[in-house]
């Protein structure tokens, strides 16, 4: 492990990317490791035989020659073709935009969809039919004052519906008697009798 | 804005480019044709290939340049212009290039063994730097290009890791993964070398 690692830190040295207090590891190391050693100095041949790798060179005629070409075959590109990738991004921001504006107004129009909705039945519950009976009895007043009646004795039935239940006595009550003696139910209706005469 | 005593800067240059100013990308082009060229000849081996490849580098880079968004330096746009092309352009001839690599292999294993225990040093000198040449087109694709950016081009792993974005650390190993097969498959004639010295 040690070794390869080593190896790793002589590749890292050729290219000058050993920091100083590996280097002075490594040198430490190889003075005592024959095979770390001699695979270093394989390296340094290997290197130096890059070195006089030569690629096949070009004349400075090559370069004229291929700048001109260049040259040509650029000028002749449309400038849309150059606009692509640039338009494409230009849309796509656009189709972004229009998108949310979209969402935006579905929702806004939801949303107001919803309140009207509520408030329509709100309105033809309680105004809103009301409204609409006198819109058609408006005309006929005879049957406007039939209705008029009608809803009046519907509101006092229910006042007095209200009134017995809320002002019952509870001597009126049946229940309330039921557990009582003889003797008791005299002496109570007697209390009564003498305090509704008060 | 960047100046050098050779005219206006590189970033002035894409700026003008950009707006459709042929003659500054010819300019961008003039700077940086030979670097590119000579990444791209040493990964393909072939003065044709390499020809079009940089003619095409540079191509896509006039048609896209309104993409580039300066983040990064031209020229480490441009190189990866020029890698990402000539890596697709090595891997569509992947299959030629095996066929040829296994009988250049088989020639390769048959020379070492004639070489090694040839007596002219002078024929080995000129045998390892064949091999090694040999050696390195052989080297796996992602080896092979750190290797060039960082021992034919003189790049830092910093600088070969932005044009390949990958991470230094990266960039490290695979040199010394390059170094240990290089190192693996040249081993008879380092050892003749060193013999010799």
């Amino acid at each position: 492990m040690r070794h390869k690692k080593i190896q790793k830190w002589l590749s890292d040295r050729k290219d000058g990317e050993l920091s100083e207090k590996r280097k002075k590891i490594l040198e430490m190391h190889l003075e005592r490791c024959v095979s770390c050693r001699s695979y270093g100095e394989d390296l340094e041949r290997i290197s130096e035989e890059t070195e006089r790798v030569k690629l096949p060179e070009v004349s400075s005629s090559y370069w004229e020659d291929f700048t001109h070409r260049l040259k040509a075959k650029i000028s002749s590109i449309p400038e849309e073709e150059r606009k692509g990738k640039e338009l494409l991004l230009r849309w796509r921001w656009a189709l972004a935009a229009a998108l949310s504006i979209f969402f935006v107004a579905l929702g806004l129009l939801l949303h107001n969809t919803q309140d009207k909705t509520f408030q329509e039945v709100y309105l033809s519950s309680f105004e809103g039919s009301l409204y609409e009976i006198y819109q058609h009895l408006g005309s006929d007043p005879e049957l406007e004052e039939a209705f008029n009646s009608i809803l009046l004795a519907s509101i006092a039935e229910n006042v007095e519906i209200d009134r017995m239940n809320t002002y019952l006595d509870f001597y009126e009550d049946r229940h309330f008697w039921e557990n009582f003696s003889e003797e008791e139910i005299d002496f109570l209706e007697a209390a009564i009798r003498k305090e509704e005469k008060l | 804005m960047e100046k050098d005593m050779d005219g206006p800067g590189d970033d002035l240059l894409v700026k003008q480019a950009k707006e459709g100013d042929v003659e500054a990308f010819s300019e961008l082009a003039r700077r940086f044709q030979q670097r590119i060229h000579h990444a791209i000849l040493a990964l393909t081996g072939n003065l044709q290939d390499a020809d079009d490849l940089t003619q095409e580098t540079f191509m896509q880079a006039y048609t896209t340049l309104k993409s580039f968004k300066q983040q990064a330096s031209f020229f480490t746009w441009l190189y990866r212009i020029a890698v990402n092309l000539t890596l697709n352009f090595l891997k569509r001839k992947k299959k030629e290039k095996m066929k040829e690599a296994f009988s250049e292999n088989l020639s390769l294993e048959l020379n070492s063994e004639a070489s090694v225990h040839s007596p002219e040093q002078n024929s080995l000198k000129k045998e390892l730097s064949t091999k090694l040449k040999e050696a390195i087109d052989f080297l796996p694709l992602p080896y092979r290009v750190s290797f060039v950016l960082v021992v034919f081009q003189g790049m830092t792993h910093g600088e070969a890791a932005r044009i390949l974005r990958c991470s230094e650390n990266t960039v490290s190993w695979r040199m010394h993964k390059a170094r240990k097969i290089l190192q693996a498959k040249l081993k008879p004639y380092l050892k003749e070398g060193r013999d010799e010295t």
